[in-house]
């Protein structure tokens, strides 16, 4: 396992503000580093200051080290760039802990700019768009999870990254964000510790 | 929002005010969102009508509680489908067998109760995982080993109740035939405590 940043801080509510804005306290950035854009991302979400942390496709490690200890005193938001397993995986711990998937966008490998973004589970903006179909689309999701907001959106329309119905040939990585459940988040604004 | 085969919207609506009265509002799942994290993600039926989805998901936190939103779904002839973690992928998972069940959702009771370190026995309600019991052993440095089987995010009771197996079956027994006992109330956990 390989960390950019310190492990998990302690503490606080899921949500920040910025500006007006409720963002979501990302407390941990998963990354698969077997895979070049997934250490762009990691590096990209590390310079922007969100704990990253990097796995070579097998996250029992850092599940039971960083993850587990966490959501066991209490569920806290993370992101990934990650494959279809992995995120299974997360996905399934995340409904044991009160939280689960709020964005989900499928990114093909192929070189084809056009074909880079297969779909996602919540809006995104046209700037955006254009920014994760360049070539430096990692650092502009790396971007993109940094303003994250709870809840919202379209969530899982196309249904959950679980679906036997995405095509899992190992052409695509999966950029996600788990979070708790949206009244749990709003309870722990109301009552921050 | 779907609705439990042979009841109307009236009806589970005013079941679901009552579960939540039992369990707390944040603790009663509806929306579909909240609910298709209860599907099956293998099953061969995805997204087609035949495919079994349940209506809503409810999460107790005590025995009691369990026993009064059972007797809600009794007095409403509303189905019910309990899990513990829903993971003992193999065996079982947490979409229901009847579709429109209610999903009775035990996660929350996941506490260890007691270890019984000389008698190799635990006390533990129905949410505890595999994962949750060996963090506590190596926590507390308790020196027993688990029986596990491969999905360390299902229960201990999932597994039992399934007749699943562990990696020690050779030495041991399958976890349904092996020794344990249920407990119903507080009382019922005060005895096996003395």
């Amino acid at each position: 396992m390989f960390a950019f940043a310190s492990p998990l801080c302690g503490g606080g509510s899921a949500l920040v503000r910025s500006g007006s804005a409720r963002l979501l306290d990302i407390q941990a950035v998963l990354f698969d580093e077997r895979y070049p854009a997934a250490r762009m991302f990691g590096h990209a979400a590390s310079s922007l200051r969100l704990p990253s942390f990097g796995f070579d496709g097998d996250l029992t490690a850092l599940w039971t080290d960083e993850i587990y200890p966490r959501w066991l005193r209490r569920p806290t938001a993370i992101a990934g760039l990650t494959n279809h397993q992995s995120l299974i995986c997360l996905e399934g711990f995340a409904r044991l802990y009160d939280s689960r998937l709020i964005f989900r966008c499928e990114h093909s490998l192929s070189s084809t700019a056009q074909e880079r973004i297969v779909h996602a589970t919540k809006a995104i903006s046209e700037s955006d768009l254009v920014g994760l179909a360049g070539s430096s689309w990692p650092v502009a999701l790396a971007q993109l999870v940094s303003r994250m907001t709870p809840g919202g959106g379209p969530l899982l329309k196309l249904g959950t990254s679980q679906s036997p119905a995405i095509d899992n040939a190992g052409g695509c990585l999966f950029s996600w964000v788990i979070a708790p459940r949206v009244a749990h988040q709003i309870k722990l604004e109301e009552f921050p510790s | 929002m779907r609705l439990p085969p042979g009841v109307d919207a009236r009806d589970f609506d005013k079941a679901l005010d009552e579960f939540r009265t039992i369990v707390g509002e944040e603790w009663v799942f509806t929306e579909d969102s909240d609910v298709d994290l209860y599907r099956d993600a293998y099953s061969i039926l995805w997204d087609d009508p035949d495919e079994r989805v349940a209506s809503a998901a409810v999460c107790p936190a005590s025995a009691e509680e369990v026993q009064a939103v059972i007797k809600i779904a009794n007095e409403f002839v509303i189905p019910i489908y309990p899990i513990s973690t829903g993971r003992n992928l193999g065996y079982g998972g947490s979409a229901p067998n009847l579709s429109g069940s209610v999903v009775l959702d035990l996660k929350r009771m996941n506490r260890i109760i007691d270890v019984d370190e000389k008698n190799a026995s635990v006390l533990v309600e129905p949410g505890v995982s595999y994962f949750d019991l060996y963090a506590h052993f190596q926590k507390n440095n308790i020196r027993l080993m688990i029986d596990v089987p491969d999905p360390g995010w299902g229960s201990l009771l999932g597994n039992a109740l399934d007749r699943g197996f562990g990696y020690l079956t050779p030495m041991t027994r399958d976890h349904f035939d092996s020794h344990w006992e249920v407990a119903t109330s507080k009382e019922h956990i005060a005895n096996l405590l003395t």
